[in-house]
């Protein structure tokens, strides 16, 4: 195995915003540039004078949150799922334009990283931040960073 | 689909503070511009070891920033491209000095980017946060502006 490419790491997002969308409700991201992912897990410090000269942490402590970020050329206000239209309504502006689903607004949204294997990583997040840049002689892109809110589910690929 | 050029983004300014009539900062080089969204920390001992955030929680802040060539300190229009045209009007870099200056208000403000049936505006009522302009060696009078949202911003199709 020569591993994975880099081009089917991949960020898909829920159809709509409810908190829980079946397994077929989530859409790939159009045009994606860069995915990535982070897991971060704080640590609880049990050093005392009793543990030597060793850090010493909590077995089973700390903190788990699961970060993405991801980056793509724009291509258009389209408002149907995975159309980056529908990203800046995760993003937290109220827009009806077109033929806009009327979901209910909230401010977490469920997305979903699948890699090369099929495996999935599937949570709610809050849109830290969205960024679209226009640059001189350059092409019109957008930036997305997510945080979970709740537990994180490392699934195999489901069986077709 | 290949995307749309980065030179349809650009960012507009009335000519006075209140006015909605928009138009474009002459001589700009790239702009961008971020909606930024806090969570409020909801994590508690049932959450099994995952942090938590208040759904409907937080709060929106835009931000806007652009930069470009330094071409004139009149606040209000200046000629654009084509000189006789008013529609190809720019609005002059007094108008950034000025809404820098003042003490006194916020500015509206509004970038407009996307062509054809994709073209949108996001626009709301900005605080100036900095503006900058540098004058380099053998270079070029430049200047960068940021600003952040008061208040509700709101995205539509142009």
């Amino acid at each position: 195995m020569a591993g994975f490419k880099g081009n089917n790491l991949l960020l898909y997002m829920a159809t709509s915003g409810t908190a829980t969308p079946a397994a077929e409700d989530y859409v790939k991201v159009a045009a994606l540039r860069g995915t990535s992912y982070t897991i971060n897990k704080s640590t609880i410090d049990a050093n005392n004078k009793d543990s030597g000269a060793w850090n010493v942490l909590v077995e089973g402590g700390g903190l788990k949150t699961f970060s993405i970020t991801a980056d793509g050329v724009w291509l258009g206000n389209n408002q149907a799922s995975g159309h980056h239209g529908r990203l800046m309504r995760a993003a937290g502006f109220n827009v009806n334009q077109g033929a806009l689903v009327n979901d209910t607004v909230t401010t977490h949204w469920n997305f979903q990283i699948v890699d090369e294997a099929g495996f999935t990583l599937t949570g709610r997040f809050n849109v830290d931040s969205f960024s679209r840049t226009g640059e001189l002689n350059g092409l019109d892109t957008w930036t997305i960073t997510l945080t979970s809110s709740g537990t994180v589910t490392w699934a195999e690929p489901v069986a077709p | 689909m290949a995307g749309f050029s980065g030179n349809k983004m650009l960012l507009q300014l009335p000519a006075t503070h209140d006015a909605t009539t928009y138009v474009t900062v002459a001589a700009l080089r790239n702009t961008s511009w971020n909606i930024n969204k806090t969570s409020i920390d909801a994590t508690t001992k049932d959450g099994n070891g995952w942090s938590e955030f208040v759904e409907g929680g937080g709060l929106k802040t835009v931000n806007f920033t652009a930069d470009g060539v330094w071409t004139s300190n009149t606040v209000g229009l200046v000629d654009g491209p084509d000189a006789d045209t008013t529609a190809n009007d720019r609005m002059g870099h007094g108008t950034l000095q000025s809404a820098a200056f003042t003490s006194a208000n916020h500015y509206n403000a509004r970038i407009i980017m996307g062509d054809g049936g994709d073209a949108s505006s996001l626009t709301g009522r900005f605080h100036v946060d900095s503006l900058t302009r540098t004058g380099e060696l053998n270079g070029l009078d430049t200047f960068s502006v940021t600003m952040t949202s008061s208040g509700t911003v709101t995205w539509a199709a142009t």
